[in-house]
């Protein structure tokens, strides 16, 4: 019979072995990545990095892929970021409890709506309606891209920067409209830059999640592997790296396979980075206001 | 109500009508003339210049607060449209692009219409500071409501273009002549199968580890590793997922073969963070006075943990996981390398032979569209898997509000 002090000690150390699962599966997704990406970077090395991609010379630049990526993330931001934003700002501080209550579940709704639900309908519906305004050569485009993946990363920069807007302390308000300011001046002045640093924490979340974002971009960016002419044509096709691999793994077989990896690594590292800043600025913030109260 | 507080709710009311009517030009691709446009900006400017008047205005002050900006509106635009073609061919610049000059004459109005009924709560106010607040906040509004305008018009597509192909024979055949006729009923048991799997493997793992980040753990390097791993491992895009399910699960723990257990593990993988995220939550919800009653009766730690502290988070964990295994049931891309086929896998029979799934179902169709007649089969199938993860996401939604605030 092993006494209780001991038995609390291994229920402990079980519970610690338990919490370390999701470390090793980091762990594991980055060694299984490289392991099945390193054929690839050792035949090919910088290449990896260049523009010229065409599988029949057995040429693998990533760089179209890359730009595509950063490209559509940049875009949806700039879609997303003044909407939820002012969302954000009207469910915190000006919405009454009721109204409040009764929207929040339809932000949810929205980040419930599945990816490829997403996809269907932006490359079914929102694809033929650019075509047929803007009088494009396809229905692919960066900009379908770009407004789907606005609307899919509208509900964690609300539901992000919301949380982080009512972390702000009620003294700090209370004192503002106490000197005479209106509750706009107050909520500019005074709870905007208290939050800021959540608030940018919710954007860099939201960019990642544009960048990680497969299905729907899969089925309307036009998986061209091309730099557009000019850069910033949004009204041509071309392809993300997300894209790249859902589209090319189906079929591949041979280096490409490792080549796809080399991508994912490169999606998997850009995105642990993003995670890691917006991370520290939230954690910023609970302890600045921690450390005033 | 004096003349003046009617007068620009005249202003505002006849801004909001160009600015809707804007928008609508903009979605249904109206043929917009120029005409049209000026007849609007006129119309709000004479409003201001009466509105300006019944302020006792002299005419420099008018001309500062409203008519220079809408003059130098009329000029820019009355410039532009001179030079702009009925249709602005964007590919002389190589731009892949042919915008048609109603598209922009939609644009001014939806914008015009914006920000003149913006403007028209200062007169409102006598131009207190008050007029600036509720222009500010009805900017807020027009944001929130622009935000919920995707969702109203996904859902409505959806429902409408998909509610008809819901038939008896689509919930209950499998895919007959490449999805042109039959259902989806093995994609929709191999959907369940896959979350019911991905649950069992999950909610060990997940409330594990948040007992131990809300109980045991104290602050200090090993705290902080799991924690940056598990908001890494949210972040992670589900494509990554689905790379490693194929590298490790599929190629290594299965021999090269399809599975639901391999496609049920990669799942598990990218719900795990939110299970520990909100199980965390729950648990941190009860309050510390009834652990240490508990402790003060002689309990041990791990009694007071299972006999108080996980009875009432229990629907705050639940709620979590069932919001995790919604995300899951819609998610394509983990599953794709790892456990689907789009036909002949059939009904779900074993833990290591491939399956057919909703997500996937849909991917497939729709790469047909153009080929076979698959279209209404798309659109049922997009409806009934929104169905699904929306009724799942419902319940969880439910639980959380039938059980919050215990304390």
């Amino acid at each position: 019979m092993i006494s209780r002090r001991a038995k609390d000690k291994m229920v402990h150390y079980t519970f610690f072995g338990i919490a370390t699962v999701s470390v090793l599966i980091i762990f594991f997704i980055f060694i299984f990545l490289f392991v099945e990406a390193y054929p690839a970077i050792q035949r090919f090395g910088s290449e990896l990095l260049s523009r010229d991609w065409n599988v029949a010379r057995n040429q693998f630049g990533l760089l179209p892929a890359i730009f595509g990526s950063v490209l559509v993330a940049v875009g949806a931001l700039v879609v997303a970021v003044p909407l939820g934003l002012g969302a954000a700002i009207y469910l915190s501080e000006i919405a009454p409890n009721r109204i409040r209550v009764l929207l929040k579940p339809f932000i949810e709704l929205l980040a419930g709506i599945p990816s490829i639900v997403y996809g269907f309908i932006g490359a079914i519906l929102l694809g033929r309606f650019l075509y047929d305004t803007f009088g494009m050569r396809g229905t692919n485009s960066f900009l379908a891209g770009i407004l789907v993946l606005g609307v899919m990363a509208l509900p964690i920069i609300v539901s992000m920067s919301d949380d982080s807007l009512k972390a702000v302390p009620k003294d700090l308000k209370d004192a503002s409209l106490a000197l005479g300011a209106t509750k706009w001046q107050t909520i500019r002045k005074v709870t905007i830059p208290a939050a800021i640093s959540g608030i940018s924490s919710a954007v860099i979340m939201g960019m990642g999640r544009a960048i990680g974002e497969t299905m729907a971009v899969m089925l309307i960016i036009g998986s061209v592997m091309r730099i557009p002419v000019p850069f910033f044509d949004i009204f041509e096709s071309g392809n993300t790296l997300t894209a790249l691999i859902a589209v090319q793994m189906g079929e591949a077989h041979g280096i490409i396979i490792n080549v796809l990896f080399t991508a994912g690594i490169m999606l998997f590292t850009i995105v642990a980075v993003m995670s890691i800043i917006s991370d520290i600025l939230q954690k910023r913030t609970t302890d600045k206001f921690e450390g005033k109260r | 109500m004096n003349i003046r507080k009617l007068i620009s709710l005249w202003i505002f009311t006849v801004s909001t009508v160009v600015a809707i009517l804007g928008f609508w030009a903009l979605a249904t691709r109206m043929d917009v003339e120029y005409w049209m446009f000026f007849v609007a900006l006129t119309l709000i400017s004479a409003s201001y210049y009466l509105s300006g008047i019944y302020h006792h205005m002299t005419e420099k002050d008018m001309n500062g607060v409203f008519m220079l900006f809408y003059a130098s509106i009329v000029l820019m635009v009355a410039a532009f449209s001179f030079y702009l073609p009925e249709i602005l061919d964007m590919r002389q610049w190589e731009i892949n692009a042919r915008i048609p000059n109603f598209f922009f004459y939609s644009l001014f109005m939806l914008f015009l219409g914006i920000f003149s009924s913006y403007l028209s709560f200062r007169p409102f106010y006598n131009f207190k500071k008050e007029g600036a607040q509720m222009g500010a906040y009805y900017m807020l509004y027009i944001t929130m409501i622009f935000t919920l305008i995707p969702l109203f018009v996904i859902l409505f597509n959806i429902v409408y273009r998909g509610a008809g192909g819901i038939t008896w024979e689509f919930l209950t055949e499998d895919i007959i002549s490449m999805g042109e006729r039959g259902g989806v009923y093995p994609a929709i048991l191999g959907t369940l199968a896959l979350i019911l799997v991905t649950a069992v493997i999950v909610l060990p793992l997940g409330v594990g580890t948040a007992i131990y980040l809300a109980e045991y753990a104290r602050k200090g390097l090993a705290v902080r590793v799991i924690r940056t791993a598990v908001n890494i491992l949210q972040g992670t895009p589900s494509i990554v997922h689905g790379l490693f399910g194929y590298a490790f699960f599929v190629l290594i723990l299965f021999d090269g073969q399809k599975c639901l257990l391999a496609g049920a593990l990669t799942l598990a993988i990218l719900t795990l963070p939110i299970v520990i995220r909100s199980a965390e939550e729950a648990l941190n919800a009860v309050p510390g006075d009834l652990r240490d009653a508990s402790l003060a009766l002689g309990a041990s730690k791990w009694q007071t943990i299972k006999k108080v502290v996980l009875p009432p988070s229990l629907p705050g964990i639940l709620t979590g996981t069932v919001l995790g295994l919604g995300r899951a049931a819609g998610e394509t891309a983990p599953i794709m390398f790892t456990a689907v086929y789009f036909s002949g896998a059939g009904t779900p029979s074993s833990l290591l032979r491939p399956i057919q799934a909703l997500p996937y179902h849909l991917l497939s169709l729709y790469r047909l569209i153009g080929y076979r007649d698959v279209d209404l089969q798309a659109w049922a199938t997009a409806l009934l898997l929104l169905i699904i993860v929306l009724g799942v996401n419902v319940s969880a939604i439910i639980i959380r509000e039938k059980y919050r605030q215990r304390f």
